[in-house]
């Protein structure tokens, strides 16, 4: 299916090739960009909170690239959702590979669990990175946060993503923390409309 | 695999709010061209009874219209869980292709949406739900559409 998709590709004479960048480059147009946003903002909980934020932003139109390129994936629920966020977007997207566990019990009949944990090892946007002394409450990947977030919010889901444990503050492994606030699945039409 | 199942006459992309924000025309239409109010209008009684239809199912969680059949077109319509729609207008199949037909509508309509992530999502001028204007999205759907 997805290979027929592959094919399905516009070849227009107009249209950019696919060059794949050096991710070097990417990860250190990233580390430049925190290096500017820690020297815009007084203090690092702003910088941590604009990560978020631009992760966000980005994570809302990512979903789409994911979901019309990655076919089959499933998403109806939350632990479907966090599944394929973790298998597959983590693999196609950032290239590495991703567990998740930790699942919350389930809170009432039906509604599966509302929080999970997402597992790596790898983070290539880390790769050249030590957090100096001053910097310990700085979570440079923040914006990752904000992209998974943001990416579930187009399809309904509210959660909130925090970093739980950093490689880059010696931890064994990097840990984020999903936890479903609200699942509202559409939105049309509404019921409080007269 | 024959590509010339589907003709696609047109297409048309909604927002998560019913709003139109890209439609075109593949084929010069012999009669009852369609105006841009029209196609508004259009656009946004299709997202409107897409939507309300999902409450007939018996079943919560169902899933909604896929395809309109007409003597002389079928509409066939892809609903994004991000809440975008798409929906093309294409030919009427010979009655022993039906199935193959609706299954290449929905390949079509597939690639249109993976253009429209690739190009239109991509483009960090585009404001998103606003109406489409990106020549790389215009060029890809030539690529993909025309003949």
């Amino acid at each position: 299916m997805s290979a027929r998709g592959a094919s399905n590709a516009p070849r227009g004479s107009q249209l950019p090739a696919q060059e794949k960048v050096s991710n070097e480059l990417f990860t250190l147009t990233y580390g430049a960009m925190v290096r500017q946003l820690l020297h815009d903002f007084e203090t690092v909980e702003e910088v941590n909170a604009e990560l978020d934020a631009m992760g966000a932003r980005i994570g809302s139109r990512l979903v789409d690239d994911f979901l019309a390129n990655a076919q089959g994936v499933r998403c109806a629920d939350f632990k479907s959702a966090a599944d394929s966020v973790a298998r597959v977007g983590f693999r196609s997207l950032l290239g590495v590979t991703a567990r998740v566990g930790a699942w919350s019990e389930t809170s009432d009949a039906g509604s599966g669990p509302s929080a999970c944990s997402i597992y790596f090892e790898e983070n290539p946007i880390t790769d050249f990175v030590e957090l100096p002394r001053g910097l310990e409450e700085l979570s440079y990947c923040n914006v990752l946060c904000g992209v998974i977030r943001g990416a579930l919010e187009q399809i309904g889901m509210h959660v909130t993503v925090v970093v739980v444990k950093d490689m880059l503050k010696g931890a064994d492994g990097n840990e984020l923390r999903l936890t479903l606030k609200e699942h509202a699945a559409e939105t049309y039409p509404f019921k409080d409309d007269d | 695999m024959s590509a010339s199942l589907v003709s696609v006459l047109s297409l048309y992309v909604i927002n998560k709010s019913g709003g139109l924000i890209y439609n075109r025309d593949f084929v010069q239409r012999a009669a009852g061209r369609i105006d841009v109010s029209d196609a508004m209008r259009l656009g946004s009684i299709w997202f409107s009874l897409h939507a309300i239809a999902a409450q007939l199912s018996p079943t919560p969680n169902a899933k909604t219209l896929k395809s309109l059949h007409a003597d002389t077109f079928h509409l066939h319509c892809l609903h994004v869980p991000s809440g975008t729609t798409f929906f093309i207008i294409t030919n009427v199949p010979a009655p022993n292709q039906a199935q193959q037909h609706a299954q290449r509508a929905a390949d079509v309509l597939q690639a249109v949406y993976a253009a429209y992530a690739k190009y239109v999502l991509r483009n960090p001028f585009y404001e998103t739900e606003m109406p489409i204007r990106c020549e790389l999205f215009d060029a890809a759907l030539s690529a993909l559409l025309s003949r």
